[in-house]
């Protein structure tokens, strides 16, 4: 959430088809949207409003081959150039025994990594208080706000009851 | 909605439920006050937590030599229940991970809390590698820090240092994995709540808003977690039977230890699950969302484990019989029919032979079968690593230290403390967080809901099915 | 820390008792107390009280915790003037005799700083060849043994009055006065010097009597030698010399007179070469099964009152005229029969000895031995031993003598007679008639706790003596320690009381003078250059023999007269003498306690030896329905009943039980008393002779209670014991059907092979030796095969230079004595743990040695395999450490990092030889926190190694291992590291014979051989080629670098026929 001062009109709908048709009708009308709040994920919404697809999984990726490099390069030079030690009559660089931690150390980096990115980039860390434009957005209600600054009033209510919002409220956050 | 509705299937959510009944049943009892029943479990719970604990510093303080492990049985109790606890753990990764993976919808009713279970039960398996060691107080150097010894690095050949690993990432991928799908429910409870609740709430929520951005990103985040998960669930009891498969021991330098290890963990993990949740939808009055179907998936699902263990098990004796190895022949001799044979034939009674009811859809379908048969099943796991732990080691290569283990008070004390440790989290879990995913019930309703499908749909939303989008996946 | 009650000292200030060190020792937090600031007056003007008790109280808190990780000792302070022989760091060794009664052995005192810390044998003994017993290898702990009698004193009922050596001597050279009836009491008395100071107590008071006794009598074998010989003394036997050993009930590689030197001799053919097979055949006719009886090849059973009728049997077949016929088991019969001939084919290179001590079984077999033609070949009495000199009938005589008020002064010599002889409860009944009672005892014991004055011996350790053990074998003792206590050594205290004029009582060393002017007159003038610089410097002093032919005395009218009559009861009991504990002498001394039978394996107690049988099924069915060892039985003897477990013992003869003496102490010390049960009062005492065996003998059925705590190293004992099963009457492996759960009752011969197919112990017989050589080499063949598929190459290019240290061990050496596992412990600071650690299975040696019945259930082989860390190659434990507490040095050695270690006791599960022991508590008081210090039996203010004064046993070169982690054999590391100091010092390569480990050097047979397998001239390459060796779980691929050889008896199955 960006964190300026805004100027808001938002709509709320009963039912997350109703939305998805809306948002459609929205983008057809070149009705800029500023953002869309539901209760759950509502598949196809973001393809409805036009959103990039996420590049949280390539950051994943990246995030695990920096854990593979990591555990194998790590423990590669602990065994062969730090303080080679005899161990059961294996060779100094045993290779099949690196791989379980190589593995588990690949899937934290990138379960950690992923995970802080997801939040960093939302804005979402404990103690945030986000600002909320109605509350039954987490309950039943789908949500689509405009800024009016970007979008007339008399546009925004045109397009909601065409829409069928059950409401139109307008907030300052 | 987006997803494809099988009429085949049976509902998974019942009662007409609109998406605001699912938030009022779903948050309620985070929401009233604890019941007598619930006091009552807790401080019972809370009570063996407390002489678990006391088991524990008694074993710190006085010496490992208050177990009676011995000279020839160095893991007993303490190993048993570490690979029970973690093989209890598997359940909830893999119905949040692989299910997801699948599009198993029926996950969503149970996977929240059984991925509770798998943390809690991954901090009570977590804690015996810690404590069964003679000096817990340099256990930090099992991890690999830069020191002024040398360096001195820990081994990493040893698969108790891969454990430690797959351990500590498994814990804390699974955290972040139920943690992250707790946020948007948590901001549900929070838009309800008012005064300290809400701050409370508020700070659990992160600030969630469900922005539709926010859902995206949130779904490819679960989507991966959910990818890297999965061949981490399969990792973790891989290395643990790594403990014991990269051992010279007969009995345990077996390479079927992998896949017998990780069904053997879904099949106690999902044991463990049935008996939570048969508890939980009683008490939390959830029948509507843990329905009869889950139950019956889940029967499934250990139907199919326990048949995997079971020829595991006839696997383990063939290619015993048949390797012509003299040890390993006499390794499992004396597992059916040496001192330890009680604890052989109640793996075998409880893992394979009883789990076969569940052919009988009646059986499957019965709560109250349900309840005891996983009971078995947790009875049967345990004794299976008690089997291949204890009795393996009882007799192995030289007849001269030959030796026999049964437990001390103290032993049997942590066992019972750490099922109190278990309950206890589980218990606050049920209070402080809604034991159904509420975003994800609401999200599978129009597949699941028996509005919708099934028997008792109404079919005046059928024709927005036609005008649905078509899935893009 | 209480450091003033004892008498070792941490610094010179708490050895001359300075006041203010010994305050600030005891305090633990020193000088701010949290009291000491809140009894501050200032503390209540101010106004926020309670804020400062809280940072007070954290202060306290802090200042405690500060204070318990420093040992409370100030400094430590080096020495200044260094005595001359002193390197701090640099062990010094002094050649000594280890001397108990008529246990003597010349041995070598290994001293660090001054503390005697380990014993190690004389090689430059002949007679010994540098072998110990683990009776020796333990004496060094009796040194520090804190219930020694640490002063002299009077003692009147419970109260003990400590005073000077002079108010003693003087106290008591009033009761001397002229005239009074002195008796001495001792045990064997080897020494020349101090029977020089009994001369001339006895020349000064001369109604003075000294008389001598053995707890465990020899004194009909004395009497026959007398009779046949005209010398009463023990004759010198030749085991070496002998292709054929008859030994009726003698314990000869035990306990019986010279174990070490006779186990010396035995070894000496046993050994196999595979090219040229050749080995004596010992023969052992017993009914339980002794040490020496389980190295036997064929043993033949006969009840202990059956064991005159055997000599007489062998005797009338060898052709010995005028014997009378008794009558004998058939078995037995056919058996001597078939022996006779044996022997007469083996004429003059045979042996035949007797342990019963019974005048005419020893009369009739020196007449064997003489019609044999042994005497003069394998028995002499040219070098003659001293080391049994007891007689029965002069103890008889003191106790009738006491009892008619004749006496009036009794003298206690390391005697115990109120324990350890049949007439200890008459004895000390009788005692008190004495008016004056003294005690040289070091302990406390049975007997000095009833006597008027104690005036406490030297340790042998701190004493200057000197030993005759064989006719012209002499050995000198010298001091390895200033006295630790307020002592005196007890033939000076006769010659100070004898006020002898060759005493000077001015002299600092009054006794070494005494004991050198006596070698100077009287000894080193018979040897040829020897100088006593030289005999103290080499510790022994060999004269020539000198050839006495003795005259031959048949006796055989007094034989026939003393011959005992078989009884012809159901059931019969021998009484035996423990390997480590002796008869109870050695019972305070922990490492002996905690020594393993050799036969049954127990430890801290002794237990009924019942016999076993195979109950034609499944089952070993024990006589007295002992299901379990250790389950408790009533035994009745000559109608006195005791309660007591009871073992299921292979090779103890149908209708015979047998039960170790020794235990039972009631006052012992901390570890010796209360354990076990004392059996000395149900001896008998026959034709003026103690008898250790019971004819009138009760057993009831077990009562299926085990003994609480009941401590046995070894629940599983064979590996592979066949019998007849009753159904097919087929031979089966009856120990695999009897390892099936009762639960399958329907199954019953078990998994045939399971133990018999184990590559663990691998044994033949002499004439099969070929086909059982080619097996062993096709079945290693195929094993290495296997092995040589490998993912890893391993690191032979770095073995392969250098140093690599291996092992080999001769099974057919090695006789089960235990030296070498106390030896380990004495070296390596290994720690006892007690009676109730051991039943948990918590014993901490590092080498054990296994002990399998093999061959029929009924007549079964015994062997013994020493078992240590196997130093493997692809050591298992080392892979598995998490933490790298383990691993392996370039020289092939398996390292412990205990500092390292965390203690998961992964590396000991996957061990396949279980050799790793893992700290349960804190045996040996490593840490601070005395919660986890841990009592050997009983004690309960101080636990026993957190006693300072037993603390000195520690080898300073060998770290003491805290709980929680992982200890085992390294191999003597300290031993290699100190070789391989002494060779760069002296800049030369490092010899394999530079490094001998403990149990090495400790071995009376030589059956351990340490070395580095790449010196190509090294003892053990050459010990390595022979082909009959073998690696104990060789397909396991773990590369173990000890080799065994494979154990080959000579076994002849027609004697049985």
């Amino acid at each position: 959430m960006r964190q300026y001062h805004k100027e808001v009109i938002y709509g709320l709908y009963n039912d997350e088809e109703i939305l998805i048709r809306a948002v459609r009708n929205a983008r057809g009308k070149h009705l800029e949207i500023m953002d869309v709040y539901t209760p759950f994920p509502v598949h196809g919404l973001d393809h409805a409003m036009g959103l990039e697809e996420s590049r949280l999984h390539q950051a994943g990726f990246v995030y695990g081959m920096l854990g593979t490099l990591t555990a194998f390069l790590g423990m590669t030079w602990i065994f062969t150039r730090d303080w080679p030690i005899i161990f059961g009559g294996k060779p100094h660089w045993p290779v099949p025994s690196f791989i379980p931690i190589t593995f588990e150390l690949t899937v934290l980096f990138a379960a950690w990594g992923m995970t802080i990115t997801f939040y960093t980039i939302c804005g979402l860390w404990p103690g945030v208080s986000n600002p909320q434009l109605d509350l039954r957005t987490t309950d039943d209600k789908f949500c689509i706000a405009f800024d009016r600054s970007e979008v007339s009033d008399s546009d925004a209510r045109a397009f909601f009851s065409e829409t069928g919002a059950e409401e139109v409220n307008t907030k300052s956050i | 909605m987006s997803v494809v509705v099988s009429p085949v299937r049976r509902p998974l959510v019942e009662g007409h439920k609109t998406y605001h009944q699912i938030t009022e049943d779903l948050c309620a009892p985070t929401e009233r006050a604890p019941s007598k029943s619930w006091i009552i479990a807790f401080i019972i719970s809370v009570a063996t937590l407390a002489y678990g604990v006391f088991c524990i510093l008694w074993t710190i303080w006085m010496g490992t030599g208050t177990w009676n492990l011995n000279r020839t049985i160095g893991w007993g109790y303490d190993i048993t229940n570490f690979v029970w606890w973690i093989g209890i753990g598997h359940a909830g990764t893999l119905i949040s991970a692989i299910l997801m993976l699948f599009r198993q919808r029926w996950r969503t009713g149970v996977n929240r809390a059984a991925e509770a279970m798998t943390i809690f039960a991954v901090i009570c398996a977590a804690l015996f590698p810690m404590i069964h060691v003679g000096r817990i107080w340099v256990v930090y150097y099992f991890f690999p820090y830069p020191n002024t010894r040398g360096p001195l690095w820990p081994n990493f050949n040893s698969p108790l240092l891969w454990d430690v690993f797959a351990i500590s990432t498994y814990f804390s991928v699974s955290l972040l994995f139920w943690y992250t799908g707790l946020v948007p429910d948590f901001a549900t409870i929070r838009n309800r709540a008012t005064g300290f609740r809400k701050k409370v709430y508020n700070f659990l929520s992160f600030g969630w808003t469900g922005s539709a951005k926010h859902w995206q990103r949130w779904e490819s985040l679960s989507l991966v977690l959910a990818g890297l998960s999965t061949p981490l669930v399969l990792s973790v009891h891989t290395i643990v039977s790594f403990d014991f498969a990269t051992s010279v021991i007969p009995g345990w330098h077996t390479t079927i230890f992998p896949p017998y290890f990780v069904a053997g963990a879904i099949f106690s993990g999902f044991a463990m699950v049935q008996t939570l949740m048969v508890i939980t939808r009683k008490i939390l009055q959830l029948e509507e969302y843990i329905t009869i179907e889950h139950i019956e998936s889940m029967n499934k699902v250990i139907l199919v484990t326990g048949t995997i263990v079971g020829v595991a098990y006839l696997t383990e004796l063939f290619i015993a019989w048949y390797s012509g190895y003299v040890y390993e022949q006499f390794a499992f001799f004396n597992r059916a029919m040496g001192v330890y044979w009680w604890s052989y034939f109640g793996m075998m009674a409880c893992n394979v032979i009883s789990p076969q009811i569940f052919w009988v859809k009646k059986f499957r379908r019965s709560v109250f079968v349900t309840f005891f048969m996983s009971i078995f099943v947790n009875i049967g796991m345990w004794f299976e690593r008690f089997v291949i732990i204890a009795t393996t080691l009882a007799r192995d290569y030289l007849p001269s230290s030959w030796s026999y283990y049964i437990p001390t008070w103290v032993e049997i004390g942590i066992f019972i403390g750490t099922i109190g440790l278990f309950f206890t989290f589980y218990m606050i879990f049920t209070r402080v967080a809604p034991v159904v995913a509420i975003a994800e019930v609401k999200h599978i309703l129009k597949a699941g809901g028996d509005q919708y499908i099934g028997e008792n749909a109404v079919h005046h939303h059928h024709d927005e099915h036609h005008h649905s989008e078509t899935s893009h996946h | 820390m209480k450091l003033q009650d004892q008498s070792v000292w941490v610094d010179e200030k708490d050895l001359t008792q300075d006041p203010i060190f010994i305050e600030q020792a005891q305090a633990e937090v020193h000088p701010m107390s949290l009291e000491s600031v809140l009894e501050d007056e200032r503390s209540s003007q101010v106004e926020s009280n309670r804020r400062d008790f809280l940072k007070l109280l954290g202060f306290g808190l802090g200042a405690a915790t500060l204070a318990s990780c420093e040992v409370p000792i100030k400094r430590a302070i080096p020495y200044t003037v260094r005595p001359d022989e002193i390197v701090p760091g640099i062990a010094n060794y002094y050649a000594s005799t280890f001397i108990s009664g008529g246990d003597v052995l010349p041995v070598l005192v290994k001293t660090r700083e001054g503390r005697p810390i380990k014993i190690e044998g004389n090689s430059k003994a002949s007679w010994t060849g540098g072998g110990t017993s683990a009776r020796a290898q333990a004496s060094v702990l009796s040194l520090y043994d804190y219930n020694r009698v640490q002063e002299p004193a009077t003692v009147s009922g419970d109260k003990i009055e400590k005073l000077s050596w002079a108010d003693l001597d003087k106290s008591l050279m009033d009761s001397f006065a002229t005239g009074a009836k002195v008796r001495i009491l001792s045990h064997t008395i080897v020494s020349p010097t101090t029977k020089k100071a009994i001369a001339e107590f006895t020349a000064k008071y001369t109604n003075t009597k000294h008389i001598c006794y053995d707890p465990v009598s020899s004194a009909a074998l004395l009497d026959a030698a007398q009779k046949c010989f005209g010398e009463r003394v023990i004759p010198d036997y030749k085991f070496d010399q002998a292709e054929l050993i008859v030994s009726f009930n003698a314990d000869f590689l035990g306990t019986w007179i010279s174990p070490v030197e006779y186990a010396a001799q035995y070894a000496k053919n046993r050994t196999v070469h595979a090219e040229n097979p050749k080995m004596s055949r010992h023969v052992q006719v017993e009914s339980h099964m002794s040490l020496t009886g389980s190295n036997a090849d064929n043993r033949i059973l006969v009840k202990p009152s059956e064991q005159s009728a055997a000599i007489a049997h062998l005797a009338t077949a060898l052709g010995i005229s005028s014997v009378p016929s008794l009558s004998l088991n058939d078995k037995a019969k056919s058996a001597l029969s078939k022996l006779a001939d044996q022997l007469k084919a083996s004429a003059g290179k045979s042996l035949v000895v007797c342990g019963n001590n019974n005048l005419g079984d020893q009369i009739l077999c020196f007449n064997i031995n003489q019609a044999l033609g042994n005497i003069g070949k394998t028995v002499s009495t040219a070098r003659a031993s001293f080391q049994r000199q007891g007689s029965d009938s002069d103890l008889i005589g003191l106790v009738k003598e006491m009892q008619s008020n004749q006496v009036d002064v009794l003298i206690v010599w390391h005697a115990n007679p109120c324990f350890d002889t049949p007439l200890a409860k008459d004895f000390s009944t009788a005692m008190t008639s004495v008016k004056t009672r003294v005690s040289f005892n070091a302990l406390m014991d049975e007997t000095a706790s009833m006597c008027t004055h104690l005036a406490p011996d030297h340790h042998y350790l701190e004493s200057w003596s000197d030993a005759e053990a064989k006719r012209g074998l002499y050995s000198l003792v010298q001091p390895t320690i200033n006295p630790l206590f307020n002592t005196r050594q007890a033939p000076h205290s006769l010659l100070v009381w004898s006020a002898s004029p060759n005493i000077n009582g001015d002299s600092e060393q009054a006794y070494y003078d005494y004991l050198r002017a006596n070698w100077t007159q009287n000894i080193l003038p018979k040897a040829a250059g020897a100088s006593w610089d030289l005999c103290l410097h080499d510790g022994v002093c060999e004269l020539p023999a000198s050839g006495t032919a003795a005259s031959f005395n048949p006796s055989l009218t007094e034989a026939a007269a003393a011959l005992s009559k078989p009884a012809g009861t159901e059931l019969e009991l021998s009484f035996t003498e423990s390997v480590g504990i002796g008869a109870g002498q050695y019972s305070n001394n922990p490492w002996l306690m905690e020594l393993a039978d050799p036969i049954n394996r127990t430890v801290w107690g002794n237990y009924l030896a019942v016999p076993i049988k195979f109950d034609g099924d499944r089952r070993f069915i024990a006589f007295a329905e002992v299901n379990e060892n250790g389950e408790m039985v009533d035994l009745t003897l000559a109608g006195v009943k005791t309660t007591i477990g009871a073992v299921k013992q292979f090779g103890q003869m149908e209708g015979t039980v047998s039960i170790p003496l020794g235990y039972g102490r009631t006052k012992a010390g901390v570890c010796g008393s209360d354990i076990g049960t004392d059996f000395f009062p149900s001896l008998k005492i026959e034709n003026g002779y103690v008898q250790y065996y019971l004819t009138d003998v009760q057993v009831s059925n077990s009562s299926g209670k085990i003994e609480k705590n009941f401590a046995c190293v070894q629940h599983h004992h064979t590996l592979g014991v066949t019998a007849v099963e009753t159904s097919t009457g087929k031979t089966i492996n009856a120990d695999e059907a009897a390892l099936v759960d009762d639960a399958f009752k329907p199954l019953t011969k078990g998994y045939q092979g399971s133990l018999t197919k184990r590559s663990v112990l691998r044994q033949t017989n002499l004439k099969d030796i070929k086909e059982s050589l080619e097996h062993l080499q096709e079945e290693r063949k195929e094993f290495q095969k296997l092995n040589s598929y490998t993912l890893y190459p391993g690191h032979e290019y770095k073995y392969n230079s250098g140093h690599h240290w291996g092992m080999h061990i001769d099974l057919n050496a090695c006789i089960g004595c235990g030296s070498c596992a106390v030896a380990c412990m004495a070296e390596n600071n290994v720690p006892v743990v007690g009676k109730r650690e051991v039943s948990r299975h918590h014993e901490m040696t590092w080498l054990r040695i296994d002990r399998y019945f093999y061959g029929d259930v009924e007549k079964p082989n015994v062997v013994y395999q020493p078992m240590m860390c196997q130093h493997c190659n692809n050591a298992p434990c080392e892979n598995v450490c998490p933490v790298n507490a383990t691993n392996h040095s370039s020289e092939g050695l398996n390292q412990m990092a205990y500092n390292r270690c965390v203690g998961t006791r992964y590396c000991a599960n996957n061990c396949p030889y279980k050799v790793r022991r893992f700290n349960w508590y804190d045996f040996t008081a490593a840490d601070l926190f005395p919660i986890n210090q841990h009592n050997l039996n009983k004690e309960t203010d101080k636990p026993y190694y957190a006693e300072n004064l037993i603390r000195m046993v520690l080898n300073p070169d060998v770290t003491v291992r805290s709980r929680g982690v992982i200890e085992k054999c390294s191999f003597c590391i300290q031993r290699i590291q100190e070789g391989k100091l002494n060779a760069k010092k002296a800049e030369r390569s490092l010899n394999d014979s530079d490094v001998k480990t403990a149990c090495q050097t400790a071995c009376p047979t030589g059956a351990i051989t340490f070395g580095d397998m790449n010196n190509k001239e090294g003892v053990l390459t050459k010990k390595l080629e022979n082909p009959l060796n073998y690696i104990v779980l060789e397909e396991v691929n773990v590369q173990s670098v000890v080799n065994y050889t494979m154990k080959v008896n000579n076994r002849d199955e027609n004697l049985y026929a």
